[in-house]
């Protein structure tokens, strides 16, 4: 079902952890909530779940106000980021709870909750663990678990906090594929928060950045990875640059030394005078030491080679260090030594009212 | 991981803290069994059964059957209150749960005198209303209620809080009832500290001795539970009817410290 | 007012106002209710005769029995708890376990057992007793019984609290220190004795909170005589006997502050070990 957030917030004493917060989600949509730690994006699950109740503003599920719903009464799954499985039940237990607290004219037949359970437990691959108990399952098995437990009320939303969050890198690359191929087969409404990039721009249909209890960006995770739209999310994002640049008449220079036109990316907001621009680091281009074309001198202070590409750090005085990236070809025919000077130019740098 | 114990300091200290037990714990423990028995098997079923002290097993039984599930309750309302809501005055209310505790029994027990006393504050009310509470069974059941509200919610307390919320959470989510949350979820997560409390309450109801002696009026056959049966054969120095009736609270310890210690296996 | 405060907001939880409700009511009646009536029959006796009760000769030998008794009481459980502490949890021996659950055998015995218990063991025929008395050592109806009696009913304090401390302090800390050069007294000066210090001494506090207001087991083995080996408890104890109530009640309140001020402390002292512990 579709979920419309209009204009919601939550305050905690006089901290506002979601503030005037307003978010349409499709029906059917994959949505990556994230955000740094503290930026609210747990709190709106919450507020989404029924687990905490907003200051102001409507939630409204499949068009209708849910605002001042239970949890209980929203009928949407939620995946706890530690799981919080019943300890003293089976993983059959478990997955049977939400069907045997139905009250009884709603509660399917017992011979339907137990097809449900295995059908449940074929679909997150644990056929043959039903009788273990939660001690007794891997933490990836745990949240396949939770998972299920939450699909067998047929939500109409699901809802998972940090999933991945506290599990081993090779577990979570395959949790995060096998999560992705389950929506695929059942498209039910599904948002997930992380903090984890990476882990956003592959799962999700969308990306909702949050910071500071707002919506910072949106978008496909394509979009957000090619155009960062404020420079927090420059920030965000990380790998990219920030320098103090200055703007007169339309004209930014760094360093002192103009840019070129097509390579500046003016933002709304900004005025004449100081500004902040942002570089990201395959957004350089490194040329021969004294190259007429070079904006910045610098000099190389480490490299990285990894697979097709050159991570390269560079010292650009005063104790400054920054990072550029580019293909290890480009890199291997400037045929440059740690300790040796190297000219920058940046491509394309993306400016920012100063701050 | 514990450090070696070949090194001589090592095993010094082990052997005083052996020496040590052995005089204070395991010598006491022994005199009490040896005591009762000390005439004879005979003797001792011919103690437990005279009449006084089978009466006064009965009401130091009744008073811990009503003490125990009261507590139970006040205790786990208040662990719930506690550990599942912050509101102002909090931690105040965690600290003067500790009261009683703190609390000599002979204070205890004057200060129900003073409330249910003749010259108390409700007393002379509910004497006219024709309600005796001092020195009858509803006294020794209220000091007992007293000095033992503690103990459920002290165990409580800490393990719900490092619970978490959560496991609710996820009960109320998929949609089951309070009821269901904590029947089905809250119950079988404290189970077993919620019966070492019990365990607790029914040692300390069964064996309070001194705020029970103020308010009881210790009248034989009627008002006397064992701890003041004890110290009455004693003053009439039948020293081993003493030991038979205090073998069977000894007993009861006993009994305490093995579920005590099978509870905290079991909640690993 | 706060209640509003607290309902002005809807709860997830459910049940806040059905658990208040038993708590404070069940609070109210059986705790606070008796401390009331207990502080206006005080309240009622006006300062002079207060004064006067508890300056009393006999009422100040009870406070001074008192005091010195579980004050020695708490000194030898200080370093007997302290000890049986450190070998629970750093060393593994055959008895370990058995000890382990001994050491509560003081909370689970009921004190008029303690009592009767200890003044046969010390009487000059019993077990100890025997060998004690020729020696000029009196204990059972002399100060040192109350002593003994104090010291038995509060053994497990100091234990059970410096316990977990000492099993959550990790051996990796003790082996940095060690392998920075410290010699193991000033491991244990430096490294251990600091973080177990509140709790070692909340320990000690409730121990003597606890030998302060100990009857059941005094009163077997004291010997009860005025000015000598009468404890305060037991002073109110007669008073109340004697119907004398405003004494009962005057020297009922001494105990009463005392035990306030104790419990005062011990809080404070556990909210500092609750911040050593949280140090992840």
């Amino acid at each position: 079902m579709s979920i419309l957030i209009d204009h919601v917030s939550r305050r905690f004493e006089t901290f506002a952890a979601v503030n005037d917060l307003s978010l349409e989600v499709a029906e059917g949509e994959l949505l990556a909530l994230l955000g740094p730690s503290g930026s609210g994006k747990t709190t709106l699950l919450r507020l989404i779940a029924g687990l905490d109740f907003p200051d102001a503003g409507r939630i409204l599920i499949g068009g209708r106000d849910a605002t001042h719903l239970s949890a209980g009464e929203r009928r949407i799954g939620f995946v706890f980021q530690h799981y919080a499985l019943f300890r003293h039940m089976t993983v059959r237990q478990n997955i049977d709870f939400g069907m045997r607290v139905m009250p009884a004219a709603r509660r399917p037949a017992m011979a339907e909750r137990r097809a449900r359970v295995e059908r449940l437990l074929a679909t997150v691959q644990l056929d043959g663990l039903g009788d273990r108990f939660p001690a007794q399952l891997s933490g990836g098995q745990r949240q396949r678990v939770a998972l299920a437990r939450a699909l067998a009320i047929e939500p109409c939303v699901l809802l998972l906090d940090e999933p991945f969050g506290a599990l081993d890198a090779a577990v979570r690359r395959d949790l995060r594929r096998w999560l992705r191929q389950l929506h695929d087969e059942l498209p039910v409404t599904t948002i997930f928060v992380t903090h984890d990039q990476e882990e956003a721009l592959e799962v999700a249909d969308r990306i909702v950045v949050m910071n500071a209890g707002r919506i910072e960006q949106s978008g496909t995770p394509v979009e957000v990875e090619a155009a960062p739209a404020t420079a927090f999310m420059y920030g965000f994002l990380g790998g990219a640059s920030r320098f103090d640049v200055t703007v007169a008449a339309g004209r930014v220079s760094l360093a002192g030394r103009p840019l070129p036109p097509e390579a500046v990316e003016l933002t709304a907001g900004v005025a004449d005078g100081p500004a902040t621009g942002f570089v990201r680091a395959h957004e350089f281009r490194l040329l021969p030491a004294g190259d007429p074309a070079s904006l910045l001198d610098a000099r190389v202070s480490h490299v990285v080679t990894h697979g097709g590409t050159a991570r390269v750090e560079l010292a650009l005085g005063a104790g400054r260090t920054i990072e550029a990236e580019l293909p290890r070809a480009a890199w291997e025919s400037l045929a440059l030594a740690p300790g040796a000077p190297v000219g920058l130019r940046p491509e394309r740098v993306a400016v920012f009212p100063p701050g | 991981m514990p450090a070696a114990t070949d090194g001589l300091g090592a095993r010094l200290l082990i052997a005083a803290a052996l020496l040590i037990a052995l005089v204070t714990l395991v010598v006491p423990l022994a005199l009490i069994f040896a005591s009762a028995f000390a005439e004879g098997w005979a003797a001792y079923v011919a103690n437990i059964m005279q009449p006084d002290t089978l009466h006064a097993v009965f009401l130091t039984v009744l008073t811990a059957v009503i003490v125990v599930p009261v507590n139970m309750v006040f205790g786990i309302a208040t662990a719930w209150a506690v550990a599942r809501y912050d509101f102002p005055g909090r931690k105040l209310m965690i600290s003067l749960i500790e009261i009683p505790f703190s609390v000599s029994p002979i204070v205890a027990g004057t200060i129900y005198l003073f409330l249910y006393g003749q010259q108390g504050l409700l007393g002379p009310t509910l004497q006219s209303w024709g309600v005796q509470v001092m020195f009858s069974v509803p006294a020794i059941v209220l000091v007992s209620l007293f000095v033992t509200a503690p103990f459920v919610a002290r165990e409580l307390i800490p393990l719900m809080q490092a619970q978490g919320s959560e496991d609710e959470e996820a009960a109320l989510s998929l949609g089951a009832s309070p009821w269901q949350t904590f029947r089905l979820v809250t119950l079988p997560n404290i189970r077993w500290a919620l019966l070492y409390g019990a365990v607790l309450t029914n040692a300390r109801a069964m064996g309070e001795f001194g705020a029970v002696s103020v308010v009881s009026g210790s009248i034989r056959g009627q008002t006397n539970t064992l701890p003041l049966q004890i110290e009455l054969l004693f003053n009439d120095f039948n020293v081993v009817g003493a030991f038979a009736a205090a073998s069977t609270l000894a007993l009861i310890a006993v009994a305490t410290l093995v579920l005590k210690f099978l509870l905290e296996r079991h909640a690993q | 007012m706060p209640m509003t405060s607290l309902q002005r907001r809807r709860r997830v939880m459910p049940g806040f106002g059905l658990s208040m409700g038993i708590a404070l009511t069940y609070f109210a009646l059986i705790v606070l209710l008796p401390l009331v009536a207990m502080a206006i029959k005080t309240a009622s006796l006006g300062w002079e005769d207060y004064w006067k009760i508890v300056t009393a000769p006999r009422s100040l030998a009870s406070f001074r029995i008192t005091l010195t008794a579980a004050l020695a009481a708490t000194v030898v459980n200080a370093v007997v708890g302290l000890l049986f502490a450190w070998v629970l949890t750093r060393y593994r021996f055959p008895g370990r376990r058995l000890l382990d659950a001994l050491v509560d055998l003081p909370f689970a015995l009921p004190t008029a057992v303690a009592g009767l218990t200890l003044v046969t063991l010390f009487a000059p025929n019993g077990w100890f007793g025997r060998y004690l008395e020729p020696l000029g050592i009196k204990v059972a109806y002399a100060p040192l019984g109350i002593m003994a009696a104090m010291f038995f009913t509060s053994i497990p304090f100091v234990v059970r609290t410096v316990q977990p401390v000492l099993e959550d302090l990790s051996a990796d800390v003790e082996e940095a220190a060690r392998s920075l050069g410290a010699r193991p007294w000033q491991v244990f000066a430096l490294v251990i004795w600091p973080v177990i210090l509140p709790a070692f001494l909340a320990g000690t506090t409730m121990a003597f909170a606890r030998s302060i207001g100990e009857f059941g087991a005094v009163v077997f083995i004291a010997g009860n005589l005025p000015m000598v080996t009468e404890i305060t408890s037991l002073l109110i104890f007669i008073r109340l006997d004697e119907f004398n109530y405003p004494a009962a009640a005057a020297l009922a309140s001494v105990l009463l502050l005392v035990a306030f001020l104790l419990l005062f402390l011990t809080n404070s002292l556990q909210a500092r070990v609750l911040r050593h512990a949280r140090r992840d």
